[in-house]
């Protein structure tokens, strides 16, 4: 009976291919793969011109594909992505415009942007402009304050997460960590135990945390306008491999390269520090003074409401961390230049684009080697995650979280 | 969305008319009536109550799971599907959705593709709980009192009214309900007739500061010092902003699902659910 209404569902069922055409390969991962792809039927503009529509579409391969014992269909972060992106409507949020299902594998389609946050990747690293760069902060902070105010934790920001459209709009971005937080079942530490992508982990997290906060995503904030201002990651630390126990290890290096900058964390910036799991791991660190200013002063911004954003968004103590709606009304954005929607308005300078493999154009067949590089293996995710597929070439890129 | 019902997909998209549900069922009311349809409904949210106690789950996850089961069936007949497999398989997706996974094996997690896509992928789920506690709280309610308006919100579940009213109507019915059946009896402390009712102020609900402090806060200020006043429940319940009419109609709901829950006991002792069962399942 079910044999029935299951070739009743698949005769129903809309075809990828029959709606949307690839153009080619953006990115994979472990969960899957990215293409760009633009739908069949174009629509016509106001002034009556054919336009088409251009999409990203992430196709998911179910988890552990082609291993039917331990086939356990859509995976959490499928999951998580979908229902978060059906009840999410914003700006500065990636846009879900339709989900397919076919052949057992999810594919999400979102609206396409044509540029990213990972700059510090370019060949030329031209200082992008600091109108570009506080409007892409403000939108940035104004999407995170719309999750934020839904009980959304994003978990994962980082500039390969971030997008940017022609038009110069940010649009965040890969919810496939994010989580509802507000009043959990279960702690958020019992979920995942690693969370956030080494360079942007905050460091109650890397003290062990077990109830983190929406000041995590903040922390990512920081790191994240300090490597726009630089173009480089502003803690490039390496990640501790989780052990065959799986227990999570101590980022010993990660906490190292936050100290260098910052300097050590002592009990007057952070009263609750001695509460953090890790504590006693701090012995081993010698105090050191905050050069946050310094490394200021080597940015392409000379302004002093900049810093001071900036040394509140990468603050130690989580609980006085500012907060999205806060950075929002800092007094940074209303020096000139002001910040606009548009992040490119008038500038004479070309924000590279995404790299999209056009030869890698058949959703059904793996995207060909020189098109996806096979990374090493990067950051463990519970231990549980295999290799990382990572594309293009991976100088300068921070090892992924998870795929 | 998360924090606001109204922008949310359940809000949006899941709250269905009386007249549309009945559309939805016509294939099956065919073969089975009503009523014998609503004992089906009873006989499966069992199961799925009880799939939830043997996983230990929270009450949220088995209402979720009712949840997406019904909003399945709206969309399909029983007719042509195996509904003990959806039930297994809602109950599977709930625990995802809800941050709590379990393992199940290989045919649930296949079926859960399919459900989802019935879904239209739209997975958030609000339930009456909050809106109980929140209620309950303004109004000083005991727990004990809580406890039965939350066993009421569980039983409503038997019925469609997750697929009818939203969450925060049904809870106010639910806290109703209980005033209603056994606020004047038992304990005297609540009365939907008389206009001052008494009681509960001994200091132990936890909704007495909330009140006194709101008072305090209030334009009487020349009375702080007076004995705190147990708020006029029919004053209570009509300030809120919610339809009456919602209210009765879920109460009457409620309260025919306890008379037909009887009829349903007996008929499940004597197989006769069993017999309804294949000769809705065309086994």
């Amino acid at each position: 009976m079910l044999a029935e209404f299951r070739a009743k569902r698949e005769t129903e069922r809309i075809r990828v291919e029959a709606k949307y055409q690839v153009l080619g390969f953006i990115s994979s991962g472990t969960y899957g793969r990215v293409y760009k792809a633009k739908a069949k039927k174009t629509v016509k503009s106001a002034d009556g011109e054919e336009k088409e529509l251009v999409y990203a579409i992430k196709k998911f391969k179910p988890d552990k594909e082609g291993d039917t014992h331990t086939y356990t269909g859509i995976s959490q972060s499928a999951c998580r992505e979908i229902s978060l992106c059906r009840e999410l409507r914003h700006q500065n949020i990636v846009s879900l415009q339709e989900v397919l299902l076919e052949d057992n594998s999810i594919h999400m389609v979102f609206e396409f942007a044509e540029h990213d946050f990972l700059v510090n990747n370019q060949h030329e690293r031209k200082p992008i402009p600091e109108f570009t760069i506080k409007s892409f902060l403000w939108q940035l902070l104004n999407g995170v304050a719309y999750l934020h105010a839904n009980w959304v934790l994003h978990r994962d920001l980082k500039p390969a997460n971030i997008l940017v459209t022609n038009d110069g709009v940010v649009k965040i971005g890969d919810l496939g960590l994010a989580r509802i937080y507000e009043r959990p079942l279960q702690p958020l530490f019992n979920g995942d135990k690693v969370v956030v992508t080494i360079w942007y982990r905050a460091p109650e997290l890397l003290l062990g945390s077990r109830h983190y906060t929406k000041a995590i995503d903040i922390w990512a904030i920081g790191c994240i306008f300090a490597e726009l201002l630089t173009l480089r990651p502003i803690f490039k630390g390496e990640e501790a491999k989780m052990d065959n126990k799986k227990n999570v290890p101590f980022q010993k290096n990660q906490l190292t390269k936050i100290f260098e900058v910052l300097g050590k964390p002592t009990k007057d910036q952070w009263p609750t520090i001695d509460q953090q799991p890790e504590y006693h791991n701090l012995n081993a660190f010698r105090s050191s003074p905050n050069r946050l200013h310094e490394f200021y002063q080597t940015c392409s911004s000379k302004s002093d409401a900049g810093f001071e954003l900036l040394a509140a968004m990468l603050g130690y103590d989580p609980v006085m961390r500012i907060t999205a709606e806060e950075a929002l009304r800092h007094p940074y954005f209303d020096e000139e230049p002001a910040p606009s929607m548009d992040s490119f308005e008038g500038q004479p300078y070309q924000y590279p684009s995404r790299v999209v493999k056009s030869e890698d154009n058949d959703m059904r067949v793996p995207p060909t080697v020189t098109s996806a590089v096979q990374g090493q293996a990067g950051a463990t995710h519970g231990g549980t995650r295999g290799k990382h597929g990572h594309n293009g070439k991976d100088e300068g890129r921070p090892p992924k979280r998870r795929g | 969305m998360a924090a606001n019902f109204w922008t949310s997909t359940h809000g949006m998209h899941w709250l269905l008319s009386r007249h549309a549900l009945a559309e939805c069922r016509k294939v099956d009311l065919k073969v089975v009536t009503e009523q014998e349809l609503i004992k089906v409904n009873i006989w499966f949210a069992q199961i799925i109550t009880e799939l939830g106690r043997k996983l230990s789950v929270r009450q949220v996850i088995i209402a979720t799971a009712i949840t997406y089961f019904k909003r399945f069936y709206t969309r399909n007949s029983f007719r042509n599907t195996e509904p003990n497999l959806v039930a297994a398989t809602c109950m599977y997706l709930a625990c995802k959705i809800e941050e709590s996974p379990h393992h199940i094996k290989t045919v649930i997690a296949e079926m859960k593709a399919i459900i989802i896509e019935e879904l239209e992928f739209n997975m958030i789920v609000f339930h009456p709980y909050r809106s109980l506690m929140t209620l309950a709280q303004d109004l000083g309610t005991k727990n004990d009192d809580v406890q039965w308006a939350w066993y009421i919100i569980n039983d409503s579940y038997r019925t469609d009214m997750c697929l009818l009213y939203p969450p925060h109507v049904i809870a106010t019915a639910a806290l109703y309900l209980q005033i209603a059946l056994k606020g004047g009896a038992q304990y005297g402390d609540y009365s939907l007739t008389s206009t001052t009712s008494n009681a509960n102020n001994s200091g132990a609900a936890a909704g007495v500061t909330t009140r006194n402090a709101r008072r305090g806060a209030g334009n009487n200020a020349g009375n702080v010092n007076e004995t705190p006043k147990v708020k006029d429940i029919r004053l209570w319940f009509a300030q809120l902003n919610v339809d009456s009419e919602q209210i009765i109609d879920i109460v009457q709901e409620i309260i025919s699902l306890y008379e037909l829950w009887n009829e349903y006991s007996e008929e499940v002792k004597s197989n006769g659910l069993h017999e309804l069962l294949s000769r809705l399942l065309n086994k």
